[in-house]
């Protein structure tokens, strides 16, 4: 018997956003320390140009953890480094992103989500 | 047959895009015309110039439509750059690496924004090193044909960093101005296309008596 929504639809978590849809996403926080969570990876999204107003498709990924999963959450202003695999597929190369910091971490303590905006990350 | 204008100001936007800027193309991307919306992907580590005509003053001729006037143009040179967060990626694509040393990488990371700003900085530099050495004084023009006076980069603004998908770009503008002589010529010896001729032909009007025909013939 459900109890409670809330607490039900944070525990389905475990299968709608760490089953089998999910995709590894390698975290690692700023004192170096490295987590892989599952999580879902989208890889465009929908955004609008401030300079025409005009939608756009914007190709850059966008990764959504569960929080109650997660051994640290990242803070605004913190530098972490994300990896996920290029495409959908969970042979495919990881590529490295940093945190975007210009885009707080949009976490929803509703569902119990955390999304993290990323920025690519170029060999210094 | 109409009048000819010399359209000098063509010739000096063309010698600015071909002489003084593609020959430099392996230091940024040379687009000859106004802007427009780019890819971020498109510029992504390539540095791009767009010089364009954007528009002038025209001083009166002491003779109306025809003769010569001076020609005050403005072209704009636009930069944009666009930039990733520079980090030690390979640190992370090793397995073996300790914590200790990914900390460090992430402590000594370069956002994205800081590094499109000093690019565009760097471009800057580089745009009016060539604009304002000596073989460019006239623009690459031979002074035998044109000669541009107060020729100036009188600005150059640099805009906010956008962000472009996973990158950041920066774009800058920088105003070029100049003044030549420009000629409106017509043919020696050939009529204008057309001369208006027409009688004077006031009908009778004994109201306002306006008209020369009247009964006494006055």
């Amino acid at each position: 018997m459900v109890d409670n929504l809330r607490e039900a639809s944070e525990s389905a978590l475990e299968c709608t956003l760490e089953g089998s849809w999910a995709l590894p996403a390698e975290l690692t926080d700023p004192d170096g320390t490295t987590t892989i969570y599952q999580g879902q990876v989208m890889f465009s999204y929908m955004d609008i140009r401030p300079d025409t107003g005009e939608p756009v498709v914007i190709e850059n990924p966008v990764v959504t953890l569960r929080l109650s999963s997660m051994e640290r959450v990242p803070e605004h202003g913190e530098v972490w480094v994300v990896r996920i695999p290029n495409k959908p597929s969970l042979s495919a190369p990881l590529v490295t992103y940093v945190l975007d910091k210009s885009k707080a971490a949009r976490k929803d303590g509703s569902l119990g989500i955390i999304t993290l905006y990323l920025k690519r990350a170029k060999q210094k | 047959m109409s009048n000819q204008l010399t359209n000098n100001f063509i010739l000096v936007k063309r010698s600015l895009i071909d002489n003084v800027l593609k020959p430099h193309e392996h230091l940024f991307q040379v687009i000859g015309h106004q802007r427009q919306t780019k890819s971020a992907d498109d510029i992504t580590y390539l540095r791009t110039v767009q010089a364009y005509f954007s528009g002038a003053q025209i001083s009166k001729s002491a003779r109306g439509n025809t003769g010569d006037f001076m020609h005050d143009l403005r072209f704009m040179i636009d930069l944009t750059v666009a930039r990733a967060s520079e980090i030690d990626v390979s640190v992370f694509d090793n397995p073996d690496s300790t914590a200790a040393q990914k900390a460090s990488v992430l402590k000594y990371s370069l956002e994205a924004a800081a590094v499109a700003d000093e690019d565009l900085d760097d471009l800057y530099g580089t745009i009016l090193t060539i604009l304002k050495s000596t073989e460019n004084s006239n623009l690459g023009i031979d002074e035998k044909i044109l000669t541009l006076s107060n020729l100036d980069i009188t600005q150059f603004e640099k805009n906010d960093p956008v962000e472009e998908g996973g990158l950041v770009v920066v774009t800058g503008t920088l105003l070029l101005t100049c003044r030549i002589k420009e000629k409106v010529t017509s043919p020696d010896g050939i009529l204008s296309d057309k001369i208006i001729e027409s009688n004077i032909d006031i009908n009778e009007d004994p109201v306002q008596q306006t008209g020369t025909k009247t009964d006494s013939g006055g």
